[in-house]
């Protein structure tokens, strides 16, 4: 990329109103359904004596917060068991999850799907049929949060109080499954020790 | 694009920069979002419910997106058979209702059951809606012409030539077993219809109730 002379002056302040204009415009794109953070979430315990083990959760919890879970990074994602979005993305969270236990990130990274809507019968059809090897929780009441879409993906860094920071949010379609766990491990600040 | 004029040429890759970031990789759901056709708060149902159960499901013929006929009685004496009918292609609710059914393949062959779409739209629209969602391991037919046949004779169809979403369980004797004229602004739960297909597995032949008993 050749800079060609050009009075010092007019470069630097051409340069300088199109990094404004850039600015400007990321911020101006930015959708509002992306957030920096979530609210405390209340999420129904699963059921599965392992999955509950599997957290870090006590045998008798009925409901959790997501500083309850044990691990660094943890990976939460929003399905509606009736998405044909969700059903498509499937086999790649599995895939995502098998290479977190491959690469030894198992103790750090923790996954935990919740199928909006969802009784317990659909949720365990949708386990069943795509061999879900994380926790999905069925929450058929009141949504534990409410999704732009589904599937709806973050990676939280969970704080006391049950919130938590978001280091990244995908939608729809997701990035394959070694490009999740290279975020994951980055934005996470994970070594690979 | 590029300009000649020198001055202008250090400040190209930046601009092209900006462009880019301003077109942007938008969600994969807006582009889905796009192709759903709002529909407003409906009239729950406008049908009671011309057939009751213990009545014999009227036989029909019509062509699946497959090109395939599918007549309801060729399934006598194999499969309990489970008629969906949905409003519209291309509208919200019904876009989950038989993406839920495909999903839960395991529990109809747990029942040995068939599933059967069926709306008024035509093959073409019903053949490109259901792209989206996956391979569908049913038949879906067509109710378009002579429009709404079928619907009446199972006293689904609407004042505009939709059909109510309706869905019917239907024995190996080709006799109704249960039905549920639904809220169209709703999707029908699947435990319902689980519930209603053990029912029917567990006494495959129906038993007329005593008078007097409900």
């Amino acid at each position: 990329m050749k800079i060609f002379p050009v009075p010092k002056k007019t470069a630097g302040r051409l340069v300088a109103g199109m990094l404004l204009l850039l600015l400007s415009a990321c911020l101006a794109t930015t959708p509002d359904w992306q957030r920096t953070s979530l609210p405390p979430l209340v999420i129904p315990a699963p059921t599965r004596a392992a999955d509950r083990q599997y957290l870090g959760l006590a045998p008798e919890t009925t409901s959790f917060t997501l500083d309850q879970i044990k691990g660094r990074l943890v990976v939460l994602e929003f399905i509606l068991a009736q998405c044909p979005h969700c059903q498509h993305e499937a086999p790649k969270m599995k895939q995502f999850y098998e290479l977190v236990q491959e690469r030894g990130f198992s103790d750090r990274i923790k996954f935990v799907s919740i199928a909006l809507g969802n009784t317990p019968l659909e949720t365990g059809l949708f386990r069943d049929r795509y061999q879900v090897p994380f926790p999905l929780i069925p929450n058929p009441g009141k949504y534990v949060t409410k999704v732009e879409a589904t599937p709806t993906l973050y990676f939280l860094q969970p704080e006391s109080g049950g919130g938590a920071r978001v280091l990244y949010e995908a939608v729809g379609r997701l990035p394959d499954a070694e490009k999740l766990l290279q975020q994951a491990i980055e934005l996470g600040g994970l070594s690979s020790s | 694009m590029p300009c000649n004029k020198r001055s202008r040429l250090s400040v190209f890759p930046v601009f092209i920069l900006a462009l880019l970031l301003l077109a942007g990789p938008g969600p994969a759901r807006a582009l889905e979002k796009e192709l759903i056709y709002p529909v407003p708060h409906l009239t729950p149902t406008e049908n009671r419910g011309l057939l009751k159960v213990g009545d014999p499901a009227p036989d029909f013929t019509l062509t699946a997106i497959d090109g395939q006929p599918v007549k309801l009685s060729s399934y006598r004496g194999k499969k309990i058979v489970v008629l969906s009918f949905v409003p519209a292609a291309f509208t919200p609710v019904c876009s989950s209702q038989w993406p839920m059914y495909n999903m839960a393949r395991a529990l109809f062959q747990k029942y040995n059951a068939e599933v059967i779409g069926i709306s008024t739209d035509n093959l073409p629209s019903l053949y490109a809606w259901t792209r989206g969602m996956g391979q569908l391991w049913f038949p879906v037919l067509s109710d378009f012409w002579p429009h709404g046949r079928v619907c009446k004779l199972y006293g689904v169809l609407r004042h505009n030539g939709t059909a109510e979403r309706a869905l019917f369980v239907i024995d190996r004797q080709g006799i109704i077993r249960w039905s549920d004229i639904h809220d169209i602004n709703q999707r029908p739960p699947l435990d319902d219809l689980d519930q209603a297909l053990a029912e029917v597995a567990a006494t495959p032949v129906w038993v007329k109730p005593e008078a007097g008993k409900r």
